[in-house]
């Protein structure tokens, strides 16, 4: 395709404001789809993506339109998710744009993630087009969203358009004004290939699929390509775009976006931000990048089964392929054996991750408590960073303790100022600024512990007002706390998976709950347990598991030792399975549950 | 199953019974007809033939079940004659469900020499019966135990269940008392365990551990209080009269087992008959429990702790020779450090609380074996 019959753009807006369905009138305007095959928000294909209605990876696919002006164009949209626990596939799929459509549900105006998601288009330099979506409810607040978006995003309200992605009313002017606002991909200054991969995933029997953006030159099948970063040639296999299923083509050229497929089975290989060139006629200098990204949030990850250690670590390099901002290392637990410690954008993309790992590679695994990344000043002078609370130092030698706080733009009705003033203090933030963004909606600025945000601030902000609230978040350094960290003990002895850094007026209540819940699910044993959760040397909850008063089966069974002794066996076995911590025998799932209860609240 | 040994004591499977009980998961059936039983009676008789030569030296004999008593008067009869031939003097026991016996059934077996009856009681109290699922009366049970002992029989069991939900202290108590006022000399008390595949463990799930070692106790209490001792986890008796047949089997003697699902031991090999009446009548072979003789000494050395006495070294010496105490000299030091097991010059037991956790102890015996001989 001509590169100045081109269009590259992604859909972005906040969480639920209609992208995907966009995208779903876009390819039936386009007949990319049929009709027989539309389904609803067709691009969320992965299983979670269905189940939870929400977009979690961003989707490419080409479209062909003729235009008024009877050209036909090649439109290629990339479908983005709108938490904010996924911005990073939308700063990547922006990477490969010209332009974007910024949607705003035209029932609920301006929200956070609309802010964070524009701020990132135009730092790239992107043109918006604003499209005022679900124009069908009869909660329509046009005015509302005029004065929104030139108060809050200095966008002049004339430039939006107004859409039902659900009816289809508005579609045509949509797809008009991408033809004629969105500016074709620039004239490379190079003729040689560069390319750059903005996303990838893993297929048992191709490898390596690279998503990428054609800069200059062409690749198809046959060509010697190098990597870059790693400086590893390949023939590529196939060339080809997302229609969405994957289409092969004869060849991709400057100016478009599609998969690159070329053998690469080793998933460390193969990068995101890498650039692709030719192996005989290299380009000299990569394309930019990405910027790394830090995870938010760390948390452990187990294979239940220890023998399944090597094949966890082969299921994260592939999902890691497909999702570059989930770290993982190799770690080990007196309590869960070898596993990994992992790093995540949020608690969402935590859940993901391991949902994924469950099902899409078959995983039997368990996590820890989520931990942020403490920074430790010992009074020695030395500063630790901490993100495992077992490897936070004995508490005498400890300084102080500094945890990441997040500045957040928190955008609500302003009836429920005072709620939300609350739930901040309730989670040690402080509120720095008040903003009337329109005479019904206020901006509050906020400082608030990392931590806090990453359990469940923005569930209770999303209840406690009806769903209109919206968070935004970006880290702004760190802050003194009184940090303390929490061991849970049976008969003295800690259990590391355990352990937990918590806020010290936390300590207790925390304790005392995952002490109930380890009284209820380790069995009784031929002596009494005590179990402590304890801060420091002193202790804040205590339950005791009372000694087992006996174990004898009565029976003799006419004399069937053989099925007695069979019996007893398998008792035997069942206590094989179980982690000894000290003397006491806690079965895995006890782990399992306790863990899962802990973290998910 | 023919070896050269010479059995010391017979056990038959009877495996009939009016109706099942809810927490019971012995291999017995509730159809049956004058021609199964008569099938039945005639395989019995021709194992027992065939073993012939190796039950000339017999101690005991235990009929059990399943319950013998349900078998028809004339089925009884055949089945009584054809023991008799076996029959040296020693204990023939047979079980009975009260529901099931009469004064001619009882009168055949105590003109065929039948010298010990083991009734099953399981409660007097009908609230708890009808947690167990078990039909038979308490009346029932009373007529029963009067009338054998009229008849002449002096050694009597009746077996108790304890430990059932719903079941207080003071309702053992009273059960306990009121078996007790019948004079029997001697007593079984079973704490309720909820076995896989039995109905009772789909509707019961739990069990209260704690109050069930309070029923332990108290029964010992009340039954000393009576003259009767406890002898084994479960079995209380007056000094002299306790189950030969049961000891004996706790303490290494060789038994045969004939009827479906029965089991035996030659003193190394275990074997266990099909648990299904028409593949046993067809002649299905036995299933064969194998293990390593140091492993078998052991786990005969490990079962003998559910009873009172213990072992008395000598007679495990002549069972397997001096070495086994020597080879788990480890892991019975630390049994005995952990106060489950005791050792004078003569004996080594069970400790009081030991007893208590007695597969504790077994298993723990068995695991070595396993792992280390
Ligand atoms: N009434 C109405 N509902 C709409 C319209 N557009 C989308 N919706 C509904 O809004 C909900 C969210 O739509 P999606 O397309 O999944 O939103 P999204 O922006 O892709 O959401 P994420 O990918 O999770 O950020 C769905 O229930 C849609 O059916 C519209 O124009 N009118
Ligand atoms: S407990 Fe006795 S009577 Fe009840 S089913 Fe079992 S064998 Fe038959
Ligand atoms: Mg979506």
């Amino acid at each position: 395709m001509e590169r100045n019959k081109i269009r590259n753009f992604s859909i972005i807006a906040h969480i639920d404001h209609g992208k995907s369905t966009l995208a779903d009138r876009l390819l039936q305007m386009t007949n990319t789809v049929s009709d027989r095959e539309m389904e609803e928000q067709l691009l969320d294909n992965m299983d979670l993506e269905r189940e939870r209605g929400i977009t979690i990876k961003a989707h490419p696919v080409t479209m062909a339109y003729k235009a008024k002006d009877e050209e036909v164009y090649e439109l290629n949209l990339i479908d983005t998710p709108g938490h904010v626990d996924f911005a990073y596939e939308v700063s990547r799929s922006l990477a490969a744009c010209e332009g974007a459509v910024l949607i705003i549900d035209a029932t609920q105006g301006v929200q956070a993630q609309t802010v964070a998601n524009i701020n990132l288009a135009m730092k790239q330099g992107l043109t918006i087009i604003p499209v005022l979506n679900k124009i069908d409810l009869p909660a329509t607040d046009l005015a509302m969203c005029y004065e929104q978006l030139e108060e809050i995003l200095a966008i002049p309200s004339e430039e939006a358009l107004l859409c039902s992605a659900k009816s289809g009313e508005g579609i045509p002017e949509i797809i008009e004004a991408i033809i004629d606002r969105i500016p074709c991909p620039p004239d490379p200054e190079e003729d040689r290939l560069a390319s750059l991969i903005v996303d990838s995933s893993y297929d048992s029997y191709r490898g390596v699929i690279n998503y990428v953006r054609v800069v200059s030159g062409t690749a198809k099948a046959g060509d010697q390509i190098t990597m870059m970063q790693t400086n590893k040639s390949y023939e590529v296999k196939e060339v080809g775009v997302f229609t969405p299923k994957m289409k092969a083509l004869s060849e991709l050229t400057e100016g478009s976006v599609g998969y690159l497929i070329a053998n690469i089975k080793d998933t460390a290989e193969s990068k995101i931000g890498d650039t692709i060139t030719s192996k005989a006629f290299p380009v000299e200098k990569a394309l930019d990048g990405f910027e790394e990204v830090l995870p938010m949030v760390y948390s452990g990850i187990y294979p239940i089964d220890s023998a399944d250690f090597e094949a966890l670590r082969l299921s994260m390099g592939k999902l890691q392929l497909n999702d570059p901002s989930f770290i993982y290392q190799a770690e080990s637990s007196a309590a869960l054996g070898f596993g990994f410690r992992c790093g995540f954008l949020g608690l969402l993309h935590m859940e993901i991750i391991q949902e994924r790992l469950r099902r899409h590679y078959g995983m039997d695994i368990i996590s820890t408590y989520p931990s942020v990344i403490y920074h430790v000043y010992l009074k020695s002078g030395e500063k630790l960073e901490v993100d495992n609370p077992v490897y936070l130092p004995d508490p005498s030698t400890i300084d102080y303790i500094e945890e990441p706080v997040i500045k957040a733009n928190i955008m609500i009705p302003h009836d429920y100022i005072g709620a939300a003033m609350s739930l901040i203090m309730e989670k040690r933030g402080l509120c720095e600024n008040t903003q009337a963004v329109d005479d019904r909606h206020v901006m509050l600025t906020a400082t608030l512990p990392l931590h806090e945000i990453v359990i469940d601030f923005n569930d209770r902000l999303k209840s406690m007002t009806r769903g209109y609230g919206s968070m935004n978040y970006e880290p702004s350094g760190y802050q003194q706390a009184p940090l303390v960290k929490l061991d849970l003990q049976v008969n003295g002895d800690p259990i590391d998976a355990f352990a937990s850094i918590v806020h010290r007026d936390h300590a207790e209540s925390r304790g005392r709950k995952i002490a109930e819940r380890l009284k209820e699910v380790v069995p009784r044993q031929m002596f009494a347990i005590a179990i402590q959760a304890c801060v420091g040397g002193k202790i804040v909850a205590r339950e005791t598991i009372s000694a087992l008063r006996k174990n004898v089966i009565a029976k003799c069974y006419g004399g069937d030792v053989s099925r007695k002794r069979k019996l007893l066996e398998k008792q035997k076995e069942g206590k094989k399975r179980m982690k000894q911590i000290g003397t006491v025998n806690i079965p895995q799932e006890a782990f399992v549950q306790v863990l899962k209860a802990s973290t998910s609240e | 199953m023919s070896s050269i040994v010479e059995f010391d004591s017979l056990y038959i499977h009877v495996p009939f019974c009016k109706n099942i009980c809810d927490y019971c998961t012995l291999y017995s059936l509730v159809e049956n007809s004058p021609k199964i039983r008569k099938d039945y009676l005639a395989k019995i008789a021709q194992d027992l033939d065939g073993s012939r030569e190796n039950l000339s030296q017999l101690k005991t004999i235990f009929v059990g079940g399943g319950t013998p008593s349900a078998l028809k008067l004339d089925d009884l009869e055949s089945l009584l004659k054809k023991l008799t031939e076996f029959h040296t003097q020693g204990e023939f026991t047979i079980e009975c469900n009260p529901a099931t016996i009469d004064e001619a059934k009882l009168k055949l077996m105590y003109s065929y020499g039948v010298n010990r009856l083991s009734f099953g009681g399981q409660s007097t109290s009908r609230k708890t019966r009808k947690v167990l699922g078990r039909r038979t009366g308490d009346l029932e049970l009373f007529r029963a135990v009067d009338m054998a002992q009229d008849l002449g029989f002096e050694r009597i069991n009746v077996d108790l269940i304890y430990g059932v939900p719903g079941q207080s202290l003071a309702d053992w108590q009273y059960d306990v008392q009121q078996v007790l006022n019948r004079g029997v000399k001697h007593f079984s008390a079973y704490s309720l365990i909820l076995e896989e595949g039995s109905e009772l463990s789909k509707r019961i799930k739990e069990t209260d551990d704690d109050l069930a070692v309070e029923m332990y106790h108290l029964c010992e209490e009340l039954l000393k209080e009576a003259g009767l001792e406890r002898y084994e986890v479960s079995n209380y008796a007056r000094p002299g009269e306790e189950c030969r047949h049961n000891l004996g089997i706790w303490h290494g003697a060789k038994y045969l087992g004939v009827g479906p699902a029965a089991a035996s031991f030659d003193g190394y090999l275990r074997w266990t008959e099909k648990a299904d009446l028409s593949a046993w009548l067809k002649g299905k072979k036995a299933e064969i429990d194998e293990i390593s003789p140091k492993e078998r000494a052991v786990e005969v050395l490990a079962f003998g702790f559910r009873t009172k006495m213990g072992w008395q070294k000598e007679l495990l010496h002549s069972l397997y020779g001096i070495k086994v105490l020597i080879e788990c000299k480890e892991i019975l030091d630390k049994l005995m450090t952990q106060g489950l097991l005791e050792e004078t010059e003569s004996y080594i037991r069970a400790s009081e609380q030991g007893l208590l956790f007695a597969d504790e102890i077994a298993s723990t015996l068995i695991e070595f074996a396993q792992e280390n001989l």
